[in-house]
């Protein structure tokens, strides 16, 4: 920037000469502790300074974390020793020949790829439905959020409640319709476990979905149904040439939000049955946990959680390259 | 009203009704529990009766010093976080609003923050806590709440700032406004539904986050509610009574806020969730 213009708002001007104290107004030069105190809130300095605590609570809460927990996954660092060595990239070979890393990394797969399509494709079914226009719509609109909204904690008592044998919701259903036989604790079952917590994961973000999809829906200019409307197509070729390209961008930032949401939960599975039972449920975070708080394994966890990033990232700048190609074709 | 429109509109209610039957009944289904006498919940009939109905078990939680202090713990520390967050993320959005030019370089950052397994945070935070003796006090879990809510909440008010119009700032700074004076007068009521957005945003992301308030509270001093529901029913037995009726305590507050600010929350929730 040269020196006798000012940027203001992005835009150069030296006809504004408003850092300089003199017409700053009478009270910014009464005392010199005054003037300091309007430099700092009117100089340059004042626009940095305000994302200077951002800048610092990032640093502090999230880099150094970050930093360390890359460093320390190159160690044997333990909670139950002090001295610390540098073994290099140990953990990570360990890592390739542990079973139950490869276990829990397929389980997190498959829970995050299994919530995810079905919330994006409830919730874009939920989002047409919202979409339509009949009376007392806008009530249901409303409520539809109020799943996403209630603590995890308090959403894992749900259905846990509900998948109680004998007078959990879903088992007094089961003998209504004649089908006691299936009764069990839908938590405690290997094979029914991790559906379990596919479900709550769709349960609590399919709204989600949905709302954001309908806002983009509505976006939409009416004229280009009524034309398509002219041209005799019908609801489902008007869905798919009109409303889901405009869509289509919405929806996969969505599904990007919460693979990396899903992937990265560590509530729902750990309040809800630890990983168990036998493993059926394990998935990274959770393996995390229990390397750290179990076996005091610092070094190792940190290689787990390291991977854990890269995969993510991975996943998520594919998907941001694929979007971007999308949205340009 | 011809046969094909009765035909759709029944179809939509149909369907409504169905979806809605799926994300209301659960919350419901506790919902009744908690009205219903302890020794009936477990009958396994689908309905009650008129006649088993009774507040006894909100009685019982209510009347529990335990619960009362969760939940006082839970206000106090849900409070905190939506202040510190509000003041935090408004004066960060309104500096890359409107000066710093580092819009790209701030994205990358709200999205590398999200990819951050946060349960590898445990650990440092932990110590952190240790370190500076602050172990089981509000403190330290509304730091660590912040930190969770801060990345989303800026981006939220961002994008609202990013919304007033940038001719309101020259004409307030050519009438005498400075940078603060101008954030106070001028943004910030302009952005207001921005702020009742994320208000709503930190209050219900800290009153249900369990994992730190798991570990950096020590006693029930600064325990919140979802660690004593977590210990409800990780228990042996399981008072379903007292479970049921302290869930319901512990969604109404999120259902009541989110009753108040429904009118702006959606479409904030999703300019912040969904903009490029």
């Amino acid at each position: 920037m040269k020196s006798g213009t000012w940027r203001i708002s992005g835009r150069e001007t030296s006809s504004l000469p408003l850092f300089n104290t003199e017409v700053m107004g009478v009270a910014a030069r009464r005392t010199r502790g005054r003037r300091f105190w309007s430099n700092l809130v009117n100089g340059p300095a004042a626009r940095y300074l305000f994302i200077l605590p951002t800048i610092l609570f990032i640093l502090i809460f999230l880099g150094y974390p970050l930093v360390q927990s890359i460093y320390i996954s190159f160690t044997d660092a333990s909670l139950l020793r002090p001295d610390v060595n540098h073994v290099g990239l140990k953990n990570y070979a360990q890592l390739l020949s542990d079973r139950l890393f490869w276990l829990s990394l397929r389980h997190s797969f498959q829970l995050t790829f299994t919530a995810v399509a079905l919330q994006a494709i409830l919730g874009l079914g939920l989002a047409v439905l919202l979409n339509q226009k009949v009376p007392g719509i806008q009530i249901f609109r409303n409520i539809a959020l109020v799943t996403w909204v209630i603590p995890i904690a308090a959403t894992v008592v749900l259905f846990s409640f509900a998948a109680t044998p004998e007078y959990g919701l879903f088992n007094v259903l089961l003998k209504q319709i004649g089908l006691g036989d299936l009764q069990r604790y839908w938590f405690g079952n290997r094979d029914t476990a991790m559906w379990m917590i596919i479900l709550m994961h769709v349960w609590r973000n399919a709204p989600f979905y949905a709302l954001a999809l309908l806002a983009a829906m509505q976006a939409i200019p009416q004229t280009l149904y009524e034309a398509a409307q002219v041209d005799g197509a019908n609801a489902w070729t008007r869905f798919w040439v009109i409303t889901f390209p405009y869509i289509r961008y919405t929806l996969g930032v969505m599904i990007v939000l919460h693979v990396i949401f899903t992937f990265n939960n560590f509530e729902f599975v750990f309040l809800s049955t630890g990983g168990g039972p036998v493993r059926a449920t394990e998935v990274l975070p959770t393996y995390i946990f229990e390397q750290s708080w179990q076996y005091y394994r610092l070094g190792y966890a940190a290689a787990i959680g390291v991977a854990m990033m890269l995969i993510l990232l991975t996943i998520t700048l594919i998907s941001v390259r694929l979007m971007e190609r999308a949205r340009r074709s | 009203m011809t046969m094909r429109k009765i035909g759709y509109y029944s179809a939509v209610y149909i369907l409504l009704i169905l979806s809605f039957a799926f994300l209301l009944v659960p919350i419901i289904w506790v919902f009744l529990a908690s009205l219903t006498e302890p020794r009936q919940i477990t009958s396994g009939s689908l309905w009650p009766g008129l006649r088993s109905l009774t507040l006894d078990s909100y009685r019982r939680t209510l009347g529990s010093a335990d619960v009362r202090i969760h939940l006082r713990n839970s206000f106090v520390i849900a409070s905190m976080t939506t202040i510190a967050t509000l003041l935090i993320a408004t004066l960060a959005a309104y500096s890359t609003s409107r000066f710093a030019r580092i819009s790209g370089a701030s994205i990358t950052v709200v999205v590398l923050s999200q990819m951050f397994p946060y349960v590898l945070l445990m650990i440092p935070f932990y110590q952190l806590a240790l370190q500076f003796n602050a172990l089981d006090s509000y403190a330290s879990i509304v730091f660590t709440h912040v930190v969770v809510a801060l990345p989303f909440s800026f981006w939220m008010l961002k994008s609202y700032f990013d919304n007033v119009p940038r001719d309101l700032d020259e004409a307030a700074l050519i009438d005498g406004c400075n940078y603060i004076s101008l954030l106070y007068r001028v943004i910030l009521p302009c952005a207001a539904p921005g702020l009742v957005v994320v208000a709503f945003f930190a209050f219900v992301s800290s009153w249900g986050e369990y994992m730190f308030a798991s570990i950096l509270s020590q006693s029930k001093q600064t325990a919140t509610i979802t660690v004593l529901l977590q210990g409800y029913i990780s228990g042996r037995r399981i008072e379903w009574g007292l479970v049921s009726a302290s869930t319901i305590l512990s969604i109404a507050p999120t259902v009541i806020l989110f009753a108040l600010t429904q009118r702006w929350l959606v479409a904030g929730l999703m300019s912040g969730a969904v903009k490029e």
